[in-house]
């Protein structure tokens, strides 16, 4: 039985063509993505590409997390303090390793996972594989921002880290207001990320995308709001 | 894609960018560590300690019964001025006198019977000799009646031997002449009493007048003894004074030693100020304070610490809180005793001087440094250091007034460019 002419045109646009088509053609790759919802390379590609920037950049995080705790240490006896300090570098290693390995699929859990929900609540047919999909691939244009934020660690030195955002707060001169949190949640990569994953939700559930899109924006307001009044209230924060 | 779509995308991408582009720029010029920091202020800089404090008269006497007697009279009332032996109470006399009228006649006793010793009348003396003579004479008759006895006794037991009398008979005569040895020998004890009666009555026993000596000087203490009490059952002032307390009432019995009036003198106050254990650095005789009294609001008493107590006090005995207690004189009148009043003690007296923050001043016992802020960056600045109180401390070489320096400068490296986040509004200095 001869194949489909456009599957089989799709099937040969696989790998590495899939990864660039989520940056200029993502709806295609959405579409391909819910005849054949395979995530697993890219999700382990992204995973170790991932590990080996937090193990490149260990060094430099080491470093500002002392720098931070210096500048603020904690309400401690100095001998407390003294142990704390010398524990730290090793808690930010395996820290930044655990984070570095474990983040990606949390966030692709739990954005499959809203996906789902919506989809339950549209009553629209999405399986969670191909949902999971989704999420791994419309993460993208987060690990583009993440290399860049690495970039950033590696090449500026340590003291000015601190007061380095890739969101709309880097507008703003640093301050404590909720205002700032908010815009410090603003991040034109995980927008571009919510938009992916909303249009990636519509095409596996076939449906218009700006309902998923834009309820992917609120689930992202509630968040962003969350953490910017936290941040706002947290004494610690600047 | 539509038109639109395209824009929005430009847009997007612009905005991606301008967020990174911002981020490096930031990366590449740091805003400054955040810095809280104040000015250097010329203004009036003092050192002073705060404390309560209470007010008593100077020479406060407390006049107490010397007796235990009930109070009769009170002679005085509070507030009463007093002259020194200005009588201030009367106690209850009736017992005393009677004490004193008996010691008077022991006394008179006692007295009576050592001049009786001393002195021997001419009439004892012969009254004494007639005794003796009259003894010899009773002797005489006695010894006569014996010798008589004696011969009839022994006729008789010649005649018993020759049959010529009874033996009831001789026996009789036995008898007769014993009596009559007896009465011979009770003469002879009665002229030996009466010469030793005439004896003593010519030449007197030194031992007993001495004795008799020593009894009267023992009934003459009692009685001044006697005397003195009923004297002070009439209570005086010892000085001049005031009446600033009275205790008990009229009726009231009192013990020896009970509380019965207070007296000081109002015009010659002391205010006994009560410090904190960790105010009392610095502290010394001769320094000035400022005494204020909730009574008149505004008003204040000049005062100069007079002395300071020798140890630290516990402010009561249920309590752990120690206190400190330094003794003022004021300099104007009005304070009244027992007033609890608010007293300031100036360790440093009021003067000008360049003042920054407590926390902007960091080093060593030997160097004293501050960090101050000149265009944007921290520099360290030795400074020579006065005085300090709570807020602030005083410089005297190294910093102008109007230097902008770091409150927590422990916080920032020299030459670190520094963001001051707070310009700290001078306190008032006190």
């Amino acid at each position: 039985m001869a194949q489909d002419p456009q599957i089989v045109e799709r099937e040969k646009r696989s790998g590495g063509c899939r990864f660039l088509r989520a940056f200029y053609a993502p709806r295609q790759l959405f579409e391909e993505l819910a005849d054949k919802p395979s995530f697993l390379a890219m999700a382990l590609a992204l995973t170790a590409i991932n590990l080996v920037l937090v193990v490149v950049a260990l060094p430099k995080l080491q470093a500002l997390t002392l720098h931070m705790f210096e500048q603020n240490p904690p309400p401690v006896p100095p001998e407390e303090l003294e142990r704390v300090r010398a524990l730290l570098p090793k808690q930010v290693a395996i820290g930044g390793v655990a984070s570095g390995v474990l983040f990606p699929w949390v966030i692709w859990l739990l954005v499959a996972l809203a996906l789902k929900i919506y989809a339950a609540f549209s009553t629209k047919e999405a399986p969670y594989r191909t949902l999971f999909a989704v999420a791994v691939f419309g993460y993208l244009p987060v690990f583009l921002g993440s290399i860049i934020a690495y970039v950033l660690i590696l090449a500026l030195p340590v003291q000015s880290l601190p007061h380095v955002t890739l969101s709309l707060a880097a507008f703003l001169p640093q301050q404590k207001t909720l205002l700032y949190n908010f815009l410090a949640q603003c991040n034109p990569f995980t927008w571009w990320s919510l938009v992916l994953w909303g249009l990636g939700g519509a095409v596996a559930m076939r449906t218009k995308p700006s309902g998923p899109v834009l309820y992917m924006f609120g689930l992202w307001l509630l968040v962003a709001l969350l953490l910017a009044a936290l941040g706002t209230l947290s004494p610690g924060a600047a | 894609m539509s038109r639109a779509a395209k824009v929005g995308i430009a847009l997007a991408v612009l905005l991606g960018a301008g967020v990174v582009v911002a981020a490096v720029w930031r990366g590449l010029n740091p805003p400054g560590t955040p810095v809280k920091v104040a000015l250097a202020e010329e203004r009036l800089f003092e050192d002073k300690v705060l404390a309560t404090g209470k007010v008593e008269p100077e020479g406060e006497i407390d006049v107490t019964s010397p007796v235990a007697a009930k109070l009769l009279r009170l002679a005085v009332r509070e507030g009463d001025r007093v002259k020194a032996g200005q009588l201030l109470a009367e106690l209850d006399t009736g017992d005393l006198e009677n004490k004193v009228k008996s010691a008077e006649a022991a006394l008179a006793v006692a007295e009576a019977e050592l001049s009786a010793l001393k002195n021997v009348r001419p009439e004892d003396v012969a009254q004494a000799e007639a005794g003796v003579r009259e003894a010899e004479e009773l002797l005489k008759e006695a010894q006569a009646v014996a010798d008589t006895a004696q011969k009839k006794l022994e006729r008789y037991r010649f005649l018993r031997s020759h049959g010529a009398v009874s033996a009831a008979e001789l026996e009789a005569v036995e008898t007769e002449a014993a009596r009559a040895q007896a009465q011979v020998r009770a003469a002879e004890a009665r002229l030996e009493s009466a010469q030793a009666r005439l004896q003593a009555l010519k030449n007197p026993d030194p031992q007993k007048i001495a004795v008799q000596e020593a009894r009267v000087n023992q009934a003459r203490v009692a009685l001044e003894e006697a005397r003195s009490q009923l004297a002070k059952a009439k209570i005086t002032a010892p000085t001049d004074g005031v009446v600033l307390q009275v205790g008990p009432r009229e009726g009231d019995f009192l013990q020896p030693g009970a509380f019965i009036l207070k007296l000081g003198d109002v015009n010659r106050v002391r205010v006994v100020a009560e410090l904190s254990e960790q105010d009392l650095a610095g502290i010394k005789a001769g320094q000035k304070g400022v005494v204020t009294w909730s009574a008149y609001p505004g008003k204040e008493w000049p005062a100069v610490v007079e002395r300071l107590s020798p140890t630290v006090t516990r402010k009561a005995d249920q309590t752990a809180e120690s206190i400190y207690k330094v003794y003022l004189r004021p300099e104007k009148e009005g304070l009244l005793p027992g007033a609890r009043v608010d007293v300031s003690i100036y360790r440093t007296p009021p003067r000008k001087a360049v003042l920054v923050p407590l926390e902007a001043v960091f080093g060593t016992d030997k160097e004293k440094f501050v960090m101050v802020v000149e265009n944007g960056v921290a520099r360290r600045q030795k400074v020579a250091v006065g005085g300090s109180n709570e807020l602030y401390t005083e410089i005297k070489e190294g910093l102008k007034p109007g230097t902008m320096v770091v409150l927590n400068p422990r916080q920032v490296k020299e030459g670190e460019r520094v963001r001051p986040e707070t310009l700290a509004g001078q306190r008032k200095g006190s």
